[in-house]
């Protein structure tokens, strides 16, 4: 006598990937793309990193640069933007 | 007092509204309650002269004041003003939310909002101490001592977790098009330089928030007081 099939065995995820899964549905349920960055977008967010640690050390440094929306505006326009556009050109 | 929720919540209004709303009235709005009177209140130095209010936190959220900037109704009628004299409903529909976001936020911290001005009751939620009145540095320090900074963690961490609202391609396929705004600053401006400021606020919420933290625990070694209306070492306004 044949007995039931047997079911598939499904490897059971780890509770934390579940919950971000769960997080992810949440927040974010409309989300419309690969959630794994690509390596431009992970290079892009280097720079702003790169961009950030400057800013953060002589906000520290000097406060009063902290103070201005305007000056971080200039600042990533000028390191975001401006120069590694520099960069490209004269390399 | 928010410091940086109101540089990071537009970003996550903008993920979840997309193209009904225009992302820069949006930032507009939320920086708007305070644009005119912060520098009234923490005080500046002229020459010789020392400018600020008497009662910071009454000048700053109460009524006679400009708290009034802090409520439903400034929204709205700046919103309406926006649609009627620009044209566009959809800033002045941007712009109201963004207006919105801020005000109730800052019902977080213990002097609260006149939210349905003019009636001028205070709704408040006491979670962090108001210190405006104490002056920009101590403000600052006991605002990233207690629930306020953890506050503007939760945008942040919930900005990282959206990550894609600040791609290039969330740009040219959203933000780009649910604005004409763009548009005509690209014809001054490369796009590159447009998807840089667009991701400015972002980049100065996160930013600010680790380096005020930074300076308040690392450089000055202000106690955290995560307690409800902390930090209790600071004396807070009340309404």
């Amino acid at each position: 006598v044949n007995g039931p099939p047997e079911s598939p065995v499904t490897p059971r995820r780890p509770i934390w990937t579940a919950l971000l899964a769960l997080l992810a549905e949440i927040v974010d349920p409309d989300r419309d793309g690969p959630l794994r960055p690509s390596w431009s977008q992970l290079a892009t967010f280097a720079l702003y990193v790169g961009c950030a640690v400057v800013y953060i050390a002589i906000g520290v440094w000097k406060v009063d640069f902290l103070l201005s929306l305007w000056v971080s505006i200039a600042y990533l326009l000028v390191t975001a933007w401006l120069i590694p556009a520099g960069l490209r050109r004269l390399l | 007092v928010s410091w940086a929720a109101h540089d990071l919540e537009p970003y996550a209004f903008q993920r979840h509204f997309r193209l009904k709303i225009a992302f820069v009235p949006l930032l507009i709005g939320s920086y708007s309650p305070d644009m005119m009177s912060k520098w009234f209140v923490y005080g500046i130095h002229l020459g010789p002269w020392d400018l600020k209010a008497k009662n910071p936190a009454q000048f700053h959220r109460g009524w006679p004041g400009v708290g009034f900037t802090h409520s439903l109704l400034f929204g709205v009628v700046i919103g309406l003003l926006i649609w009627k004299v620009f044209g566009s409903k959809l800033w002045g529909v941007s712009f109201i939310i963004g207006e919105f976001a801020h005000a109730l936020t800052d019902t977080g911290d213990t002097v609260g909002t006149m939210l349905l001005f003019p009636w001028t009751y205070h709704f408040h939620v006491g979670a962090w101490a108001y210190a405006g009145q104490t002056g920009r540095f101590t403000d600052a320090a006991a605002y990233f001592s207690g629930l306020g900074g953890m506050w503007d963690l939760v945008w942040i961490v919930y900005g990282f977790f959206c990550w894609r609202v600040l791609t290039r391609e969330y740009f040219d396929n959203v933000i780009y098009k649910a604005d004409a705004f763009w548009g005509w600053a690209n014809k001054r401006i490369p796009k590159n330089g447009l998807l840089v400021l667009y991701r400015a606020a972002f980049f100065y919420g996160v930013s600010r928030w680790i380096a005020w933290t930074l300076w308040a625990h690392v450089y000055h070694h202000y106690p955290y007081d995560l307690t409800w209306g902390g930090p209790h070492w600071v004396h807070a306004a009340h309404p």
